[in-house]
């Protein structure tokens, strides 16, 4: 199963633009903005794509590391009293429907987004692990950072095209 | 007054048959039903500067019920508040409801990477928007009363799960929607199309047709000593079953329709539950059996599943000897 990761990783340091190993971190804080009186007349929500870079000095030289993480932010626009808005923003999917413009920018294979859409349960399953293990962690930086060690970890249990497809996809965005 | 001795025996079975059908005429009429299925926590959703005994849910029920009254409709009127899975799925199954209001909060996004949300929760969180896709051929109204609706009726639409469904007419707002003003909506909706037409219950119900020739058996077991939640189980995106929460465990034989492709034979155990939506939902685990292929659970090497609101099994063919 190693060099099934050792492959995958190689594969995506080939085939992904930056020169550097990136680990993807995909993670979503989930909010639940159903509040009790809390009456939002508008809720503008953009996603936020951080890219954090971190260099590291080891025996053989400087290592670069990129983490990209989504999440997704909400902000109130307006407040109206006395409305139950029944708005529901608290999660996130992974999305099966690739776009063109996706699929160009992250410079997909065929097998690769076939995999991508056969396997998109389980990436939402381990989203979902991800994001529950790292929820516990205190610190932003520190929870990107295990968001991107439990990708690595799960993604062995994905078929390389899916894994590499996700790779290629985080950091397209 | 007299009767022709000569008239009676054709007069009397008149009668008889003039009875029973008025008797039939007036238990449809009594057992057709308007339920309004409402999942919010009223702690939760309150509006500021109100007292603590403003209750949404208290609320919604007078404008149902003052709505209902100003409409003249023959339907039985049935509320539930803190509706759940459960609820949704025995009224859908109910083939006397011909009218449901849902009101819960839902969200409907797509980003404009790959990310998404598509949900309709109930109070506890959990998502039940597959369940929708029960709606059988006996129901002719429906209201989503949530924010952004009409996306989800016109996506299911799209996706055909109310093909078995030809007579069903649907309200929901393409906006965010304030639970009462959402609900005066519906309701206002449903008055119209009785104006419209005063016989709008009185309708052909079609057969419905099986999900598949393909039979299954599924084996849910408890290895917890808390009560295991209830599922959806879903075929890939296709809801095939459903199981009521449990602390003993459960069996459930379904027809299903095997494709050839073994990704969309998948089955998803779904609590409806997100990621962090509780700490540790208790699906249980499932032993499918078929002649067909066998299902094995998405885990990890040291045998944990992977997932936290669903499980996987993935689909294996059985070689041929």
């Amino acid at each position: 199963m190693k060099s099934i990761i050792s492959c995958l990783l190689i594969a995506a340091t080939f085939a992904l633009s930056t020169p550097s190993k990136a680990i993807v971190g995909l993670a979503t804080d989930s909010e639940e903005l159903a509040i009790a009186g809390l009456a939002l007349m508008d809720l503008s929500q953009i996603w936020v794509v951080e890219s954090r870079t971190t260099r590291r000095h080891h025996r053989r030289g400087w290592t670069r590391t990129t983490y990209v993480t989504y999440r997704l932010v909400t902000f109130p626009a307006f407040f109206i009293a006395g409305l139950v808005l029944l708005d529901e923003q608290g999660r996130a999917e992974i999305s099966a429907d690739l776009s063109e413009e996706v699929i160009a920018a992250a410079e997909l294979t065929s097998d690769e987004v076939t995999a991508f859409k056969a396997e998109i349960e389980e990436i939402n399953s381990i989203k979902d692990v991800v994001a529950s293990e790292i929820s516990s962690i205190e610190g932003e930086e520190q929870r990107i950072e295990a968001a991107g060690r439990l990708w690595t970890e799960y993604s062995s249990v994905l078929s390389q095209d899916a894994a590499i497809a996700l790779a290629k996809i985080t950091n397209a965005q | 007054m007299s009767f022709n001795l000569r008239h009676r025996p054709v007069i009397g079975p008149i009668l008889v048959f003039l009875c029973l059908f008025l008797l039939r005429v007036g238990s449809v009429a009594a057992t057709d039903k308007i339920v309004l299925l409402t999942s919010l926590d009223p702690d939760e959703n309150r509006p500021p500067l109100h007292f603590k005994s403003w209750d949404i849910n208290e609320k919604l029920e007078k404008r149902f019920y003052k709505y209902l009254k100003g409409m003249d409709v023959k339907l039985k009127p049935e509320v539930v508040h803190f509706s759940t899975a459960e609820n949704l799925y025995t009224k859908l199954q109910d083939r006397d409801v011909k009218a449901l209001i849902w009101v819960g909060h839902a969200g409907f996004y797509e980003g404009a990477g790959i990310a998404q949300n598509k949900t309709i929760i109930d109070y506890k969180g959990r998502d039940l928007k597959n369940l929708f896709q029960l709606v059988g051929p006996h129901l002719r109204y429906l209201g989503l009363v949530g924010c952004r609706g009409e996306f989800f009726l016109k996506e299911w639409q799209e996706k055909g799960w109310f093909t078995e469904a030809p007579h069903l007419i649907t309200f929901g707002r393409e906006v965010r929607t304030d639970a009462r003003k959402g609900l005066r909506l519906a309701m206002k909706e449903l008055k119209e199309l009785y104006k419209k037409n005063p016989n709008l219950m009185k309708f052909p119900i079609l057969k419905q047709h099986d999900n598949g020739k393909n039979k299954i058996h599924i084996y849910r077991t408890n290895h917890s000593s808390e009560k295991m939640d209830s599922i959806q189980i879903m075929q890939r995106e296709k809801l095939v079953g459903f199981l009521p929460g449990s602390l003993e465990n459960q069996e459930i034989s379904l027809s299903i329709e095997l494709s050839d492709h073994a990704v969309e034979n998948k089955i998803i155990s779904d609590s409806g539950y997100s990621a962090l939506g509780k700490e540790n939902p208790n699906l249980g685990r499932l032993e499918i059996q078929s002649d067909q292929g066998q299902w094995e659970l998405f885990q990890t090497r040291t045998g944990q599943p992977i997932g936290v609101g669903k499980h996987i099994y993935r689909y294996k063919t059985i070689p041929r000897r």
